[in-house]
């Protein structure tokens, strides 16, 4: 307890009384190289400390991430939309009875099964596509994520046997994202911030915060009073959550001193703990479907490729698919460069260059997956994986281009409408659309 | 103390004014970059607001005793917590080994239901078939009528019909009769028969797959029993390889399936025609007994079915 950052106890001994300097006394023989370890050690620790706790890292690739997820997901439920009560609904094979059956079983989230009525299924559905808006757009984004993950495990947990490896990956995201701060940059709470901020409004004072907070906790509630959430750690985890906002609201109106730098630090430590486990999920995705390839024989005789373009599950365009199946040297480059770009990626991460010449191979393979195999959702949702190793200097200019690019389209639309007078900074204040630009502005 | 301290601080600043280090680069990339971003513009664009700048002068050193144990608490827990974390998801995909094997019982505890996942994405080799689920419909159109019996419709065929020439193919056609038959394969036995609570609902879900289909082309009303069968084609090797493979499809059918209210699509069981479908179909299936023996395996899941249902809390 008296000692503070506990790892770097057994460092500092190390690198102590024996010093550096006595190591080295010698003059001619090559200097060791363990020398000053223990001190450059205890340095780099303290540095990484200081890094985590300071700050939520990566604000970009989180934004990036959050906007690719919500996108596929907000994509996804309009594109099933005529067809969501089969796949979902009332009218599901995977009837009601039959989904209560499984989910007792295996003990998944789902508050689709809370009620059979179609009613409540019209509800979340809508509840489900109006997250993935508002986290899209970055708004109230603790909040829209929480709701983003609710509506994402509802869908996916009602009727788990119509999802594929792009659901799954959805799936783990939403909840991942819940605990990173996602909408530092790119959204509508950064310009809110900002704004306020310039216009000297306090934090504490955003009565539409106080509000989402009371009706979110007496959905809570009525859902524990009801006996619908009957997942103790479910109901741990949105109580926490909701607990960890009052707390911190007060601590942001009543405590400025040390109380609220720790707690956000603590904030930081959660961000960047969660963005630890998205980065090590996608190095697991790809090595574990890298690894397992290399045991079949069809990638290693350079056939595998071949197989699915021609699955007619998998052949949605079968003149293009051809193609490809047309020529072996073709399908055998594909099938080797497609294990050796997975197996490869986690090791690329070393390397700057590396990772991101693999990066793009990936989403460029992805895009293909997309077209070639018919399997949109299950690209975008790789794509928006892989952004959580974007480079900053690419996203910070993608985003400024995606935000001339906007005020330009909504600039004249802007005039149009007479909403182009406001006081504020003139181009960008009447788009609607642009997030990137006021974000960045911030 | 004070030397920790004192270091602490130091160094601290050291991280705030920055040298990053520039050669550290790229295992924490997207940090790494985020950090330096972060520096270059004085520590705004991150926090996007008026709070966070203030934390990029905080010494930590600066902090009270019981504050650094607070965030040294919270390093630690977090810290554990995410190591447990990417531990369970490594031994989850791991091949089965030693520590697996021996740990198995806790991973899956944690892992299910939300963290499962499996990223043998056409590993270790691809499907090669084709597998297709063909129905049939044994139909009485009026009380005192003699049974019909439909030819085989092709299910599977339709839905790749939807799905070929479309951007954006819908899940529906792609994964529930493709996923359904799966689950059913997966969790029926070489004979045919359900393993367990899965088996029950996956031939449940599969027939009500089927008659969902049907009721396209069938007056599901008139519809008694259903049969599938699954056809399983291989896809012949490429034209530019020496591989000869025995491609002839080879089928296999399943019992005869009574349908009940249960299985009918929602708009066809409200309809008012199918009303007194539940008893009479409890009647025939008690007569059928004589059938297959997978015929009396499927009635039995039709009656279990309900039976769990009512029982479950």
């Amino acid at each position: 307890m008296t000692v503070p950052p506990p790892r770097s106890a057994p460092a500092a001994e190390s690198g102590g009384p024996g010093g550096p300097g006595a190591r080295n006394a010698g003059g001619p023989p090559p200097p060791s190289p363990f020398a000053d370890l223990g001190r450059k050690f205890d340095g780099a620790l303290l540095r990484g400390i200081g890094n985590i706790t300071r700050r939520a890292l990566g604000p970009y690739q989180t934004a990036i991430v959050r906007i690719g997820f919500a996108f596929t997901m907000l994509l996804y439920l309009v594109r099933e939309w005529p067809n969501r009560g089969l796949l979902y609904g009332p009218d599901s094979p995977w009837g009601y009875d039959l989904a209560s059956r499984f989910v007792d079983d295996t003990g998944a989230f789902t508050p689709l099964l809370w009620s059979d009525s179609a009613l409540w299924f019209e509800f979340v559905y809508h509840l489900a596509i109006l997250a993935c808006v508002a986290l899209l757009l970055g708004w109230r984004t603790r909040a829209s994520s929480t709701l983003f993950m609710v509506g994402v495990l509802a869908v996916q947990n009602r009727s788990v046997f119509m999802g594929d490896g792009g659901d799954n990956v959805i799936h783990l995201m939403a909840m991942y994202l819940v605990l990173t701060r996602c909408g530092q940059v790119w959204s509508l709470d950064a310009r809110r911030r900002a704004r306020r901020a310039a216009a000297g409004v306090p934090a504490t004072h955003d009565p539409v915060g106080v509000a989402i907070w009371a009706v979110l906790g007496v959905a809570l509630l009525l859902s524990v009073v009801t006996g619908s959430m009957d997942s103790l750690v479910w109901t741990l985890f949105f109580a926490g959550m909701w607990a960890v906002h009052a707390f911190w609201w007060l601590v942001t109106r009543y405590a400025p001193g040390e109380p609220r730098i720790v707690s956000r630090m603590i904030g930081n430590l959660v961000h960047n703990a969660a963005l630890l486990v998205i980065m090590f999920e996608v190095c697991v995705i790809y090595a574990t479907a890298g690894w397992y390839k290399i045991q079949g024989s069809r990638w290693q005789d350079g056939t595998a490729v071949f197989y699915p373009l021609k699955l007619d599950y998998f052949n949605a365009w079968p003149e293009l698919s051809d193609l490809i199946t047309g020529s072996g040297l073709l399908v055998l480059a594909l099938t080797y460069g497609t294990v050796i770009v997975q197996v490869a990626f986690p090791f690329a991460l070393l390397n700057r260059r590396a990772k991101n010449v693999l990066l793009f191979l990936m989403m460029g393979e992805h895009l293909g997956i997309a077209v070639m195999l018919g399997l949109p959702f299950f690209s975008l949702a790789m794509i928006a994986m892989d952004a959580v190793f974007l480079p900053t200097v690419f996203l910070l200019w993608a985003g400024d281009r995606t935000g001339r690019i906007a005020r330009r389209v909504t600039a004249p639309v802007a005039r149009l409408v007479g909403r182009g007078e406001r006081p504020a900074p003139p181009t960008e204040a009447p788009a609607p659309a642009p997030a990137p630009a006021g974000a960045e502005r911030a | 103390m004070g030397e920790r301290t004192e270091m602490m601080s130091s160094d601290s600043a050291a991280g705030a004014r920055g040298e990053p280090g520039e050669e550290r680069a790229s295992t924490v990339t997207p940090s790494d970059d985020g950090a330096r971003d972060d520096r270059a513009r004085g520590g705004g664009p991150l926090a996007g607001g008026v709070d966070d700048d203030s934390l990029e002068s905080v010494r930590l050193g600066a902090l009270s005793l019981p504050a650094r144990a607070v965030v040294a608490v919270a390093i630690g827990a977090l810290a554990v917590y995410a190591c447990w974390h990417l531990a369970m998801i490594f031994l989850f995909v791991a091949p089965s080994n030693t520590v697996r094997e021996e740990h198995w019982g806790t991973v899956r505890a944690y892992m299910y239901p939300e963290f499962e996942q499996n990223w043998k994405l056409f590993a270790p080799n691809p499907l090669q078939r084709n597998t297709a689920v063909h129905a049939r419909a044994e139909i009485r159109e009026g009380a005192g009528q003699s049974p019909s019996t439909t030819e085989w419709i092709d299910l599977t065929a339709w839905e790749i019909d939807q799905i070929r020439h479309n951007p954006l193919p819908s899940h529906s056609n792609q994964n529930m009769l493709r996923r359904g038959w799966d689950f059913y394969e997966k969790s029926h036995n070489d004979d045919g028969e359900p393993v367990g609570m899965r088996g029950e609902v996956s031939a449940s879900y599969l027939h009500r797959i089927a008659l969902e289909r049907l009721g396209d082309r069938l007056d599901l009303t008139t519809v008694e029993r259903i049969q599938l069968r699954v056809v399983n084609t291989r896809v012949p090797a490429p034209n530019w390889r020496s591989e000869d493979f025995d491609t002839e499809p080879t089928a296999e059918e399943l019992g005869w399936w009574t349908v009940t209210t249960e299985d009918l699509p929602a708009d066809v069981r409200t309809s008012g025609d199918a009303a007194g479908r539940g008893a009479e179909a409890e009647g025939e299936t008690e007569d059928a007994d004589g059938g297959t023996e997978a015929d009396g395996d499927t009635a039995a899941d039709a009656n279990d079915d309900t039976d769990g249902n009512e029982a479950r809390p």
